[in-house]
């Protein structure tokens, strides 16, 4: 059995990419993996969904991956408890209503999205200190639902989607992210586009474009949508897939490239909440 | 001279639930009215009682319909009532997309091409 130890994460660039080494590290040792957190006091929800979604890849495998409890400092532990990565693995240890919006794994069978669409409205949007009128907060559901549309109807990764997020009242923002170990949105505009030139970021920030079409059916809505939307919110959407990271905010959208390969997708969303903050 | 044709007015709600959301959903409303557009009818979509809206819905119905007739003849034959600010722009701009695409249809690789130039800055 191979230990890893996992430092304190947070969410920026460097940190997901952090992830993508320590996915490729975890996949690279073809044995069994143990993820230690004596090194590691932090952990924002990026990394919450990531590790769940690292822990089920490597145990859908021929490899077993655990979490050793023992290694995480109490505060920590807490945190975990509130936010139900804990109860993720132990229906016993119950989450509950904190600054942390749940973490989630969502199966979707038949384009079922009943369940999410619940989760976001109640655990997501339906805090008791969140004042948010009906109107916005149908509006912040559609546009997220885009998301766990766009990875289900794309990403080939089984419709897996993880969840997890957290309000900072102090700051007045929230945060939330959904990722996929599918395909990745390179792979899928690579195969529309087939432009060898483009880099990843580049093939993420086609998917921005509205109306790209492959076979004459219309197309690519979802993530344009998205982006009008945090706009308006004077937010920021990072898409991390393969190697490249797209940034969008009201500013405009910025192309990044990275040498650690993602394969999947992950959306990263910061909202600002003073507009619907009460 | 008075058009022979009539007005139906389809309860979305009624046949998807309170929840447009997947391109399923939206061919499932679509295929209620197949018959309704090739007929020649007007037809008033009523989205009383739903909420939620997907662009994935509203590409559903208009492939769908589409694929019958012609986008541009069915939009001087379909109008919404009761639907959110959300749902209209929603329904606006998938429906605005999907005419642009097809009335420039090279448009995408002429800005994919122009991509090639974009600024990609290292992390």
């Amino acid at each position: 059995m191979k230990l890893i130890r996992v430092n304190r994460i947070n969410d920026d660039p460097g940190d997901f990419i952090y992830l993508f080494r320590l996915r490729e590290l975890a996949l690279g040792y073809n044995e069994n993996i143990r993820l230690n957190f004596s090194e590691c006091n932090f952990l924002r929800p990026n990394a919450v969904a990531f590790i769940a979604a690292l822990h089920d890849e490597i145990n859908s495998g021929k490899y077993s991956c655990s979490i050793d409890w023992q290694s995480i400092s109490p505060r920590l532990l807490t945190n975990l408890q509130q936010n139900g990565f804990c109860y993720y693995f132990d229906k016993s240890i119950r989450p509950w209503e904190g600054n942390s919006i749940r973490f989630r794994k969502d199966i979707f069978k038949n384009g079922d999205f009943e369940n999410i669409i619940k989760y976001l409205q109640e655990h997501c949007l339906g805090r008791s200190y969140l004042t948010i009128p009906p109107k916005s907060r149908h509006e912040i559901v559609s546009n997220l639902l885009e998301v766990y549309i766009n990875s289900n109807n794309h990403s080939m990764s089984g419709n897996t989607v993880y969840t997890c997020g957290q309000f900072f009242p102090g700051l007045k923002y929230l945060k939330v992210t959904i990722l996929d170990l599918g395909v990745g949105i390179p792979f899928n505009i690579d195969r529309i586009v087939n432009k060898p030139e483009l880099v990843d970021a580049q093939l993420i920030r086609v998917a921005f474009l509205k109306g790209i079409t492959s076979t004459g059916q219309l197309g690519g809505n979802g993530l344009p949508q998205l982006y009008e939307f945090i706009k308006e919110y004077s937010g920021t959407l990072d898409v991390y897939s393969g190697k490249g990271l797209v940034r969008g905010n009201k500013a405009g959208l910025w192309l990044h490239k990275h040498e650690q390969s993602f394969k999947g997708t992950i959306v990263h969303l910061t909202l600002k909440c003073d507009i619907i903050y009460s | 001279m008075k058009s022979k044709n009539k007005t139906h007015i389809v309860k979305v709600n009624e046949l998807v639930g309170p929840y447009c959301v997947t391109s399923s959903d939206g061919k499932a409303t679509s295929n209620q009215l197949i018959h309704l557009v090739e007929s020649g009818d007007q037809l008033i979509f009523d989205f009383k009682n739903v909420d939620i809206f997907s662009t994935s819905y509203f590409k559903g119905l208009f492939n769908c319909l589409h694929s019958e007739k012609d986008i541009r003849e069915i939009e001087e034959r379909i109008k919404t009532l009761n639907i959110s600010e959300l749902g209209d722009k929603i329904f606006t701009q998938v429906l605005e997309s999907f005419k642009y695409s097809l009335n420039h249809p090279n448009s995408t690789s002429i800005i994919v091409d122009d991509l090639i130039n974009s600024e990609v800055n290292s992390l």
